[in-house]
């Protein structure tokens, strides 16, 4: 797996913020936008930066979700062994809504000029953030674009295990890119749903989220695949679920019934009882709808009183939109590999509509088996995905 | 496992939501085929119809039109591909903070901007709670849709999906594209531009209204000529078929002699030079999800039995029509092959 965030650039660095508790929220240091007061969690470094890593020359048309993009392929690939091609059959399957916007916005907004190279400028829609990162590595010739908003990396995810799945493909890279950009910072700003201080998911005094960016990516690959070439599995993808809470584009139902649905289907998936949990990394953006419907939801899944620990890991990394099903499934996982529980930060009092609380505490040394990871976006689209330690990784 | 294409709807430069594209084609102006919109009060209500953008209310009118001819009330699975989502408001949405600046927007046009609110608003109308899907990825956009779709058959979790491609035309993207060189122009370089909005309902019984058989959907991406020549034949073969045995090959070429080319030295070197050809980019126009309509016109020739003159390529005769190999690229770069049988 791979990973960029507020919080680490790659694994290692991720793992120790969340160990620590040292969030990535602050100010707005790269995105040229008059709103660099809201916290954002952004990644802490500039294209340039970004390109220096890749080990590419710098480009000012280079779109940002496809640099952050290429930063998590290539470390889910090295990690995995499989960087090296040899064997060019394997997918990548990226999930973005935000695409190239960023270059769009310089060129649109800023009145490009003559000499503008408009070839570049179609290529800044959502697939082509995606084609940039497969042509920077020669292991793929399947590549795609899900892009249904903040679940869209949850959705790759289902899609590339159906890849697996049907006999199509041994090796799938699955997960997500978003940068920020001035578009969805103003429209999320405009919805009056960003809050000035940092944000605090399922307090009852929470004032909605903050925006942040990266990508996480995981490798999927099959049990034939894994066996042949004596690959050491990280963990197993059980279950995956999705569902459409067809209530309303951008507000969820107050009973939560699209999350209720993604996450009963992805237990029946896994073939696991609710009790069988041992830790939910949920959606929880901050916002007074999303956790009060996610919240309800989990009491309807799991019983109230028998919630497992939950914790929004977005008040480490902000909310980075269509790369949260990425980067939240790597956070997942490491919670399985490390046995311990990511703290929700800045919580401080209990939502009275709610018969839990989340995990504060930052608890290590758990024996965590099975953990359920929600994404849920704009136009209700909700997806639940379930890792669990296979037998080699217990 | 087969999926069978029970019923297709379309909104093209062709007479809306009726058949007529098929045997009586109108002829596409040469730079760009706009679509003509139908009545859309039939399908929705005024009151939603005026929050509703141009492609949306295509959406609504081709998706509950394919359902009700396929006697589908909600279906199992919506699963949409678009290149582009919905322009209108991405860019009203930009041209706002341009103008106005990053102070007092309002969040309609943005709302409605993501990708999936073609998918989700049908969803909505339905009040279907069903798995829901959109891929956005250039010109294998509605072809990622229609292959997740076979996959959610094969996995057994759905008995019927409603898959669609969609994507708008508005004056900004034609210029844009114009300026990157898209459109026909000097040398024949260029495609005439158009717009898409077809949906379509599977599902894994047979139905009396079924036109074709959904057999299997594969894409090729970022490889060069030859191992694109090799990945069709592995995917003919994966279907247990010789190249023989495919009866009509239908391409997505456009007209741009930069990029036509390769259909024809990728289908020589597959096919051979006297396989039967169809195209249907001339007729409907060049656009991201412009593949759907190839879908729709296999559909068609395979329930018919026949293929009409507008729609032929090249001279080679044909004789039944048993299976259809679809074959489109996005600008020689990503590939996608579809096999339809009767």
């Amino acid at each position: 797996m791979g990973v960029i965030s507020a919080i680490g650039i790659g694994v290692g660095e991720t793992l120790r913020s969340l160990l620590e508790g040292r969030s990535g929220i602050g100010r707005i240091a790269y995105l040229e936008t008059s709103h660099c007061d809201l916290p954002s969690g952004e990644v802490k470094l500039n294209n340039a930066g970004l390109c220096a890593l890749l080990g590419l020359d710098f480009k000012s048309d280079y779109a940002r979700t496809a640099l952050l993009g290429a930063v998590a392929v290539r470390e889910a690939l090295s990690s995995a062994g499989i960087l090296e091609a040899f064997d060019t059959h394997t997918a990548l399957v990226s999930g973005t809504t935000v695409g190239g916007m960023d270059v769009t916005e310089r060129h649109i907004c800023n009145d490009a000029e003559e000499n503008t190279n408009w070839d570049f400028i179609t290529r800044q829609d959502c697939g082509s953030a995606t084609e940039f990162v497969t042509d920077l590595f020669p292991v793929f010739d399947f590549s795609t674009t899900s892009s249904t908003a903040c679940s869209s990396a949850a959705n790759a995810i289902l899609f590339g295990r159906d890849l697996i799945r049907s006999g199509r493909y041994d090796r799938v890279v699955a997960g997500g890119s978003e940068s920020l950009s001035r578009f969805h910072l103003n429209g999320f700003n405009s919805l009056q749903i960003l809050d000035r201080e940092p944000c605090r998911p399922f307090d009852s005094t929470r004032a909605g989220l903050n925006l942040g960016e990266g990508a996480g990516y995981v490798v999927l690959e099959s049990e034939r695949s894994v066996k042949e070439r004596g690959a050491r599995p990280l963990c197993l993808l059980a279950g995956c679920g999705n569902a459409c809470d067809a209530y309303h584009q951008t507000a969820s139902s107050p009973d939560g019934e699209g999350a209720f649905l993604a996450m009963n289907k992805a237990l029946k998936d896994s073939g696991l009882k609710p009790s069988m949990i041992d830790y939910v990394n949920a959606h929880g953006t901050g916002t007074q709808n999303n956790d009060l419907s996610e919240g309800r939801a989990l009491e309807r899944v799991f019983g109230i009183g028998k919630v497992p620990p939950v914790s929004s890991t977005k008040s480490f990394t902000g909310h980075t939109t269509s790369a949260s099903g990425g980067i939240e499934a790597v956070i997942s996982i490491l919670a399985l590999q490390h046995g311990f529980v990511p703290s929700n930060l800045n919580f401080s009092r209990q939502m009275e509509e709610l018969s839990f609380v989340p995990s504060t505490a930052g608890d290590t040394g758990c024996d965590i088996r099975n953990v359920l990871c929600n994404a849920f976006g704009f136009g209700g689209n909700d997806t639940s995905v379930i890792f669990s330690k296979t037998e080699e990784s217990k | 496992m087969t999926a069978y294409i029970c019923s297709t709807a379309q909104i093209s430069s062709q007479e809306p939501l009726s058949a007529k594209w098929f045997t009586a084609p109108r002829e596409c102006a040469e730079r760009c085929c706009f679509s003509v919109d139908a009545q859309y009060g039939g399908f929705i209500s005024p009151m939603a119809a005026r929050r509703m953008g141009k492609l949306l209310k295509r959406a609504a009118a081709t998706s509950l039109t394919a359902l009700r001819e396929a006697s589908v009330e909600i279906p199992d699975a919506i699963i949409f591909g678009t290149g582009l989502g919905c322009m209108e408001n991405s860019e009203k949405f930009l041209s706002a903070m341009k103008e106005q600046g990053e102070e007092c927007l309002s969040p309609t046009y943005f709302i409605n901007s993501t990708h999936n609110t073609i998918a989700s608003q049908i969803a909505g109308l339905l009040k279907c709670h069903s798995y829901n899907n959109t891929y956005a990825h250039l010109g294998v956009s509605f072809e990622s849709a229609l292959l997740d779709s076979l996959m959610q058959f094969e996995a057994g979790r759905i008995s019927t999906a409603l898959a669609g491609g969609y994507d708008e035309l508005t004056p900004g993207v034609f210029d844009l594209y114009e300026k990157a060189g898209f459109w026909h122009g000097v040398g024949k370089q260029g495609a005439a531009a158009g717009e898409t909005a077809v949906a379509m309902v599977l599902s894994s019984e047979k139905t009396d209204s079924a036109k074709c058989g959904l057999e299997d959907v594969a894409l090729c991406c970022g490889r060069p000529l030859p191992e694109v020549a090799l990945a069709l034949e592995k995917f003919l073969d994966r279907n247990g078929l010789h190249p023989s045995d495919t009866d009509l090959v239908i391409t997505g070429r456009n007209g741009d002699v930069r990029y036509d080319e390769s259909y024809t030295a990728l289908v020589d070197s597959v096919f051979g030079n006297s396989k039967p050809q169809a195209c249907y980019k001339h007729v409907f126009g060049e656009s991201f999800t412009a593949g759907a309509y190839g879908v729709m016109l296999g559909a068609e020739v395979l329930k018919h039995g026949r293929l009409l003159s507008p729609y032929r390529f090249g001279t080679a005769e044909t004789g039944t029509f048993e299976r259809i190999l679809l074959i489109n690229s996005y600008r020689s770069r990503d590939w996608s092959f579809i096999l339809l049988a009767k």
